[in-house]
């Protein structure tokens, strides 16, 4: 009520200074031995009515101003439920944040969520008027959100009738009231160090939050992803169908949710939600969520499984969806779900294959609903052309039992398939000897990964040349056989002081052996954590057997040093002897990757290099596996989130590098040569992704004497599905999400209504009480002089 | 001012300790400004001859001096003692009010009142008139019986110096006990502030007429009863009696204006219809003004018997 209270009592307090000058006068008197005293009596008798009701009504006045004076000193304020805030009418500053999140796009009759939204806001600001001094800050509200025009009322309602359209992005209501409260501490006058800030001054600044009342806009999943890569890009997690709205998950820490409301709070904002959203409590709204590719390494020539999920988010079941699904702009066989119960997700499976590799895009879609950007979701699935492998064979034989590499060159690439079936293609089409890898070095530069099999050592100049192929991006694969020299592999790949520059990443101890055959072999045990894609087919417990189906009775022991874990080596999996001895090792080498396998070492008298051959189900799933992960390191991300980056690489300095959006706007992008990397790449960046859809970069490079190069790259981008959850938070529950601070929930807030009874700047009424006090002094003043001319 | 004039202002007499110098002063004051001839009385025992001066009346011219000498001479006779005059003087205690608060100024109505009494004495005993003495409050204090000479004189300033004021006025009770005590019909001065009932004091004034007196009323008064110009909270505490009253003069100013008229009206119409001289004096009025009042009164006295 007051700012300073204690003034106030000061003031009420100093009612009776006029009361006590007026005794203190009645003691200051002269004394005069009077002789007419029959005169004076009889006058005396005959005014004194009259002149005690004059001095009483002039002593009244004077207490009056002396208590108004006091009050207004005190600084007053009214609440804004009393009629008296009418009289302290001042200035009124407004923030106002319109929600403009995609699910804002919602049709409900003829006109969208946003389109009211935008009509109450504009309501608002006509309710304020500018020669108050009434301030107005428009926010929109999304997962970024932006100040649209700061304080200028005419420059607010300007810049509304601009925005028709809310954006593709989810709302993120914590930042957003961190938003409004910095903006509020923008509208706060400034203290003596010229800084502004509301939670001292108290702003008084009303927010008006335009919204649809989603929610999980209100009720945030805090496990929320910003963003996830590779596959599963836009996958989110399926909003929640339990109704229980009134109890949020209980967090122990302050939300951020909950420290915006304090803040806001804090600064005594008020906040008013108008709803604009649906009369339904959970409007129907069918969605594409999630598109993915189980496969994780696509390559032509296999089939590709596609899936795409459809989530019904309202209330009531739905029955005879039609997905359709479009490759590359062609159309595929639509595919029905027969029934969705409300609140389920569905999974529509497609089954694609590809001839091409390169960029693929698929779009998925239904018939378009009341709330249509979630209708439609693009992909882009990058299918790999076959992987080129340069197979180096430490111990040749001729036979492919025998020979190491003619086994990997079998499971590679089995000649029996046409060429485009499969996913590797040997490099020279069959394995090379030591030699030939030394006197060949362009067959490295062909090459995806390399292999060594079995290879007793490198030469100084070869173990050079693989440091530098790695170094540039390439993968290479060390698979342990009984040529193996450990001196050679310790003195040509593991000297030197810098670990990072071991390419081979430990030292072979020598041999572990089972004493004897009776013994159980050595098992693959402790896999890294979390399961690493080299050997993610081993990942369920089902298949995690093949990978211990070899039995192990001999195998190279590594010792993998801290020295080596800090030059990046990395142990995925290991044995259950009493060492728990390397089985995988990786280590990232410059752009590339390294990978050694230790295995089964055959010291029996045919002397195969080893036993691993014995077992397809083991053996090739941890190739295919492995130099895919290997190679992984060129995977580029193209389904991203909205406003999520797109990267890319361009091999080359790019002459001339443009980026198509999904409405076929084309940009040009600048490329710094300065910012070039490793292997002649240069990175590619575009962040305007806020439209959903496909973008392509195309990309003009100098390749040889004059010849350009095109390289087209394709991106999705897609939105966050949750937000096509449209049940709605009630109002009594938004209080909860929000303690502390005075929130109130209406279809239709009256602006005009006097919303803070905080305002320091308005409902303030000393300038009235000292006004007051002046008026009834001049008063006292002239009736004293009334009073007194009556009396001569 | 001529020289003998500025005896006439009361602030220069308050410096004079004597009241017998005092009252030289007032009476020389007085008749310096007035033709003196009327005051030589018209008598039958011849007094001298003198020279005359331009002013003199006519009437005294000695013609048969004038035939034989050819000389302006005015013929002078000795004054008769016949007229009583009684002075009433008022010595309540409403008489020693005063509104100055020190100095010169610092007259109260009773010096005023007994400057011009000894004046009187002093003119009267001068004219050869019987001067009789008469103090009172409520009742007679002190009576001095009319009697003319210089012995008698300073009888009556001994009886005016020794008077002290107090108690409460009543010049209308003093006047009819005294009324009867008072044979020879003469002249009956009253000087007082008259602040009491004014029909009593009305019905006694008019018994004094009844018995053949004339009668002068001086009435002194202090500026500050007739305008009341106080500026501030006062305390007035009664000189003649225990009350005591605190306000503030300037709001009852008015009504005690209209109070103090009324009540003065009142004396001044009585006075009239009763042919009762009235003179209201206040303490700054200079004293002939007392005296002038007297000798006018005598002399139309002695043209009367004439």
């Amino acid at each position: 009520m007051f700012l300073h209270p204690l003034l106030a009592i000061l003031g009420i307090g100093a009612v009776s200074v006029p009361v006590i000058i007026h005794l203190l006068n009645r003691r200051r008197f002269q004394i005069i031995r009077w002789g007419a005293m029959s005169f004076l009596l009889s006058a005396y008798k005959k005014t004194r009515r009259r002149l005690e009701m004059e001095n009483l009504i002039l002593l009244l006045l004077r207490a009056l101003a002396v208590l108004l004076i006091g009050l207004g000193i005190a600084r007053p304020r009214v609440s804004d439920d009393s009629p008296l805030v009418r009289i302290g009418d001042a200035r009124r500053d407004v923030i106002i944040a319109i929600d403009a999140s995609w699910s804002m796009a919602y049709r409900d009759g003829s006109a969208r969520s946003f389109d009211r939204a935008i009509a109450e806001a504009k309501r608002i600001l006509d309710s304020l008027k500018s020669e108050r001094q009434d301030r107005a800050t428009v926010i929109l509200a999304k997962q970024r959100p932006v100040r649209l025009s700061a304080s200028n009322i005419q420059n607010a309602k300007e810049v509304l009738s601009r925005t028709t359209d809310p954006s593709f992005e989810s709302l993120d209501l914590a930042t957003t009231l961190e938003m409004a409260a910095s903006e509020a501490d923008a509208l706060a006058p400034e203290d003596k160090n010229g800084k502004r800030n509301a939670a001292e001054s108290g702003s008084g600044v009303t927010l008006f939050f335009i919204t649809d009342m989603q929610r999980s806009n209100f009720f945030p999943k805090t496990d929320r992803a910003p963003d996830a890569s590779g596959a599963a890009a836009t996958t989110s997690n399926p909003p929640a169908s339990s109704p229980s709205a009134s109890n949020p998950p209980a967090a122990p820490a302050l939300t951020p949710m909950q420290a915006a409301a304090q803040s806001l709070a804090m600064r005594k904002v008020v906040m008013r939600i108008v709803d604009v959203g649906s009369n339904d409590n959970s409007p129907d709204n069918i969605g594409v969520t999630r598109i993915y590719s189980p496969e994780e390494f696509p390559a032509t020539g296999l089939p590709v499984e596609l899936k795409a999920a459809i989530h019904n988010f309202g209330s009531s079941p739905r029955a005879n969806i039609v997905v359709n699904a479009t490759v590359d702009g062609n159309r595929e066989s639509p595919q029905p779900v027969e029934s969705l119960a409300a609140g389920t997700e569905r999974e529509v499976l497609f089954n694609l294959m590809f001839r091409e590799p390169g960029d693929h895009t698929i779009e998925i879609y239904t018939e378009e609903d009341k709330l249509s950007p979630d209708d439609r979701r693009s992909f882009v699935l990058n299918v790999r052309p076959p992987m080129k492998v340069l197979l180096v064979d430490g111990a040749p034989t001729g036979e492919i039992e025998t020979s190491p590499a003619g086994m990997l060159a079998m499971a590679l690439a089995p000649p029996s398939e046409p060429i485009a079936a499969t996913p590797f293609q040997i490099v020279g089409d069959q394995p090379v000897d030591r030699a030939r890898f030394g006197s060949q070095p362009e067959l490295l530069d062909q090459a995806d990964a390399v292999v060594f099999a079995n290879v007793e050592g490198l030469t100084d100049d070869q173990a050079r040349r693989v440091r530098d192929y790695a170094d540039a991006g390439g993968a290479v694969l060390f698979i342990l056989g009984n040529k193996v020299d450990p001196n050679s592999y310790s003195l040509r790949m593991h000297a030197g002081d810098d670990p990072h520059q071991w390419i081979f990443p430990g030292l072979i101890t020598g041999t572990q052996t089972r004493e004897s055959r009776d013994m159980p072999p050595y098992r693959v045990a402790n896999i890294e954590d979390p399961f690493p894609p080299h050997l993610r087919f081993f990942e369920t417990p089902e298949r995690r057997v093949f990978l211990t189906e070899i039995p192990v009775y001999t195998f190279l022991s590594i010792d993998v040093s801290p020295e080596d874990v800090r030059g990046g080596a990395r142990v995925l999996a290991r044995y259950n002897d009493a060492q728990l001895s390397p089985f995988f090792i990786v280590k990232d080498f410059g752009r590339g990757h390294v990978g050694v396998i230790t295995t089964s070492v055959d010291l029996s008298p045919d002397q195969r290099w080893s036993r691993i051959a014995d077992q397809p189900r083991t053996l090739l799933p941890l190739l295919f596996d492995g130099l895919h992960a290997l190679s992984a390191g060129a995977r580029e991300n193209r389904n991203v989130q909205i406003n999520h980056p797109l990267r890319a690489e361009a091999r080359g300095f790019p002459r001339n590098v443009s980026v198509t959006d999904p409405g076929a706007h084309n940009e040009k992008i600048a490329v710094d040569e300065k910012k070039k990397t490793s292997g002649d790449r240069y990175p590619l960046e575009y962040i305007k992704t806020e439209k959903p859809g496909l973008y392509q970069f195309d990309i003009e490079t100098a390749g040889g004497v004059g010849a350009v190069t095109s390289t087209s790259l394709k991106f999705a981008v897609g939105l966050d599905a949750s937000e096509g959850d449209l049940s709605r938070a009630s109002a009594e529950s938004v209080g909860v999400t929000l303690p502390g601070l005075d929130v109130r929930v209406g279809g239709s807030i009256d602006p005009e209504a006097p919303v803070n009874p905080q305002n320091n700047k308005n409902n303030e009424l000393w300038p009235v009480l000292i006004g007051s006090a002046l008026g009834i002094l001049i008063l006292e003043a002239l009736l004293a002089t009334w009073f007194g001319r009556r009396r001569s | 001012m001529p020289d003998s004039r500025r005896f006439l202002d009361p602030r220069v007499l308050n410096r004079i300790d004597r009241l017998e110098l005092k009252a030289r002063l007032i009476v020389e004051g007085t008749v310096a400004g007035l033709h003196r001839s009327p005051f030589r009385g018209v008598s039958v025992e011849f007094a001298q001859h003198r020279q005359y001066v331009p002013g003199d009346d006519l009437r005294f011219l000695d013609w048969k001096v004038f035939a034989r000498s050819d000389r302006y001479t005015i013929k002078q006779f000795e004054e008769e003692t016949n007229l009583a005059a009684h002075i009433f003087l008022d010595a309540s205690g409403s008489m020693e009010f005063t509104s100055a608060s020190g100095g010169d100024e610092q007259i109260t109505k009773f010096n005023y009142a007994t400057w011009t009494a000894a004046a009187l004495a002093h003119l009267a005993l001068g004219q050869r008139d019987a001067v009789g003495l008469v103090l009172f409050d409520e009742h007679v204090r002190t009576v001095v019986p009319p009697a003319g000479g210089k012995n008698h004189y300073d009888a009556l300033i001994h009886a005016i110096e020794g008077a002290k004021p107090s108690a409460s006025t009543n010049p209308g009770k003093a006047l009819l006990e005294s009324a009867n005590s008072i044979h020879r019909r003469g002249l009956v001065i009253v000087i007082s502030d008259l602040l009491c009932d004014a029909d009593e004091t009305l019905r006694a004034l008019r018994l004094m007429r009844a018995r053949g007196h004339d009668v002068i009323v001086l009435r002194i008064l202090d500026p500050a009863e007739v305008h009341f110009e106080f500026d501030r909270m006062t305390r007035f505490d009664d000189m003649e009696g225990p009350m005591q009253l605190l306000i503030d003069p300037r709001a009852i100013r008015e009504a005690y204006l209209k109070e103090f008229k009324a009540h003065d009206e009142r004396l001044m119409r009585g006075c009239v219809s009763d042919r009762t001289d009235i003179v209201r004096l206040t303490t700054d009025t200079p004293l002939d003004v007392g005296l002038t009042a007297y000798l006018g009164a005598r002399l139309s006295r002695m043209r009367a018997r004439a």
